[in-house]
Parts: C-alpha cells; sequence; structure tokens
C-alpha cells in the first residue's frame, strides 16, 4: 500500500520566484547568435589595450634602431677597406701589387717616405693578408 | 687433415684481416730542394712580383735568396716572420730598383732562388705565377716567369 505523497504549503513570494526560474528558455536562432556575437566584438574592442601595442611599437622601434645602427657599421667597414684599398692602388690599375710600390717609390722624396714604401710592401708580400 | 685445415680458415682470414687493418708507415720522408727563379723580358726589368706554392700543400718555404742583378737590394721582400716560423706553404716575393734603365737586366735573368723543404717522396708540383712585371717608368711590361731545380 503506498503512502499518500506529503503537500508542503510554501510561503508565497517563494512560489513567486520559483516561477520565474521556471520559464521556458528561447531557443538559440543564428541570428541571436549572431547579435551575441557582435555586441560581445563591440564589447571587447572598447577594452584598452594600451600595454600590449605600447611595447610592440618599442619593440619596432628598437628593431629598426638596431639595423640602422648596424647597417651603418657595415656600410663604413666596407668604405674604410675600400678606401685603404683606393688609397694603395697608387698606380690606379685596379689591384695593389708592387707596382704601386714602385711607383711611390718613384715620386716620393720627403723623409720617412722609404718607411712608407716598405709598409706597403710588406703588406703585400704578407701570407695572412693575401690569401692564394 | 682436411677438417683441421678447414678449422684453420677462420683464423687465418682473421689474421689477414688484422695485418691489412695495421696502420701504414707515415709517409714522413723530409728533404730540401733549391728553386731558381727566372724572369724574361724584352724590356729593362724594373720590379717583379711572383707567387710559389706546392699544389697539394707540401713544401714549406725555409729561405730566400736574392738573384743575380745588382741592380736589386741585399734581399727582395717577402714574409720573413712566415718563413722564419715555419709556416709559409707558399710564398709572395718582390722586389724594385730605382736604377737607371742601362743598368736593370733584361732577357732571362735569376731574381731570387727560393729554399724549400718538401714532404713526402712524391715529386713536388710547383706552381709558379708572375704577379707583376715592371719597366723603368713603372709601367707594367709584357715578361715571363720559371724556374729551375739546380
Amino acid at each position: 500500500m503506498n503512502p499518500e505523497p506529503e503537500t508542503i504549503e510554501l510561503p508565497g513570494d517563494i512560489v513567486e520566484r520559483l516561477e520565474r526560474l521556471d520559464k521556458s528558455v528561447s531557443v538559440l536562432t543564428p541570428a541571436v547568435d549572431r547579435q551575441v556575437r557582435e555586441a560581445a566584438a563591440v564589447h571587447f574592442a572598447q577594452r584598452p589595450d594600451r600595454v600590449r601595442s605600447t611595447s610592440r611599437r618599442w619593440a619596432v622601434v628598437g628593431t629598426l634602431a638596431a639595423s640602422l645602427v648596424a647597417g651603418v657599421f657595415l656600410v663604413r667597414m666596407q668604405t674604410g677597406m675600400e678606401a685603404t684599398m683606393l688609397a694603395n692602388d697608387i698606380d690606379g690599375s685596379g689591384v695593389v701589387d708592387i707596382l704601386d710600390a714602385f711607383t711611390l717609390a718613384r715620386t716620393a722624396g720627403a723623409p720617412g717616405s722609404q718607411a712608407e714604401v716598405d709598409a706597403l710592401i710588406a703588406n703585400i708580400v704578407a701570407l695572412n693578408g693575401n690569401p692564394p | 687433415m682436411r677438417n683441421r685445415l678447414v678449422g684453420l680458415l677462420p683464423g687465418v682470414a682473421v689474421l689477414v684481416a688484422a695485418l691489412s687493418a695495421w696502420p701504414q708507415a707515415a709517409d714522413t720522408d723530409v728533404r730540401f730542394a733549391a728553386l731558381d727563379i727566372f724572369v724574361e723580358s724584352t724590356e729593362p726589368l724594373a720590379a717583379w712580383q711572383f707567387e710559389l706554392r706546392e699544389s697539394a700543400g707540401r713544401m714549406r718555404v725555409v729561405g730566400v735568396e736574392n738573384g743575380e742583378s745588382t741592380a736589386f737590394g741585399d734581399a727582395p721582400y717577402y714574409d720573413l716572420e712566415a718563413v722564419s716560423g715555419g709556416t709559409a706553404d707558399r710564398i709572395i716575393v718582390a722586389d724594385y730598383s730605382l736604377n737607371a734603365a742601362a743598368e736593370l737586366p733584361t732577357g732571362r735573368s735569376r731574381i731570387a732562388t727560393i729554399h724549400v723543404q718538401l714532404e713526402g717522396t712524391t715529386a713536388p708540383d710547383y706552381v709558379l705565377n708572375l704577379v707583376a712585371a715592371g719597366g723603368a717608368s713603372g709601367e707594367p711590361i709584357q715578361a715571363s716567369i720559371d724556374f729551375d731545380t739546380p
């Protein structure tokens, strides 16, 4: 024999709240989904992104500056080397060899010029400075 | 008897393999040679530069001697530090003279003698290159270079 179910009398305001929660849920159509997505995009776009964009800006500036410095350094190095070679190409032949030293010796007359000639020839015959 | 011989075969094979793998005696023969360097030109030779090397790097330059012409100095220019240090497996030699054209060598002239140390018993393959030759006025002149081993 089954016992009769017990009936509980709840206060009116609690019943009212429970009835509000028990409302049927709306069906999520694609239109509703799109509206929610657009609202979220608007909301997050308005958020300040100062920290991330600031550090990115500094990184770009820093990279550009470093590239500029490296480029200037390399150009000056290359220019320096070429300038040295051009300076030693006394006869303008395009190569630095004994004929440049010979021309220097033939035209030199000031004291200490023999030292310049000897120094130039030392560079010409140096094995380390002249790869095979 | 046959069984004994067959049984010895693996041992013989191992012995042959071991003897084959034994390191060969290193080719450490060292000898010395001198190369007379000649330049030939139809015009008076006032400046010259050459480079000498051995194609397999089996050469070390141990000394550089002056040539036969009195127009040039006591010793030509070369990398003295590399030669003294025993690291010169090639050599660049050059010299010039400010003497008048009449005092300069013409034709075939010995300009230098290079003393070298050679490794191994294989005949060296010298590579000699005339880099520059100039006349009394400093202009490039036509010339050829060769060497002789006395």
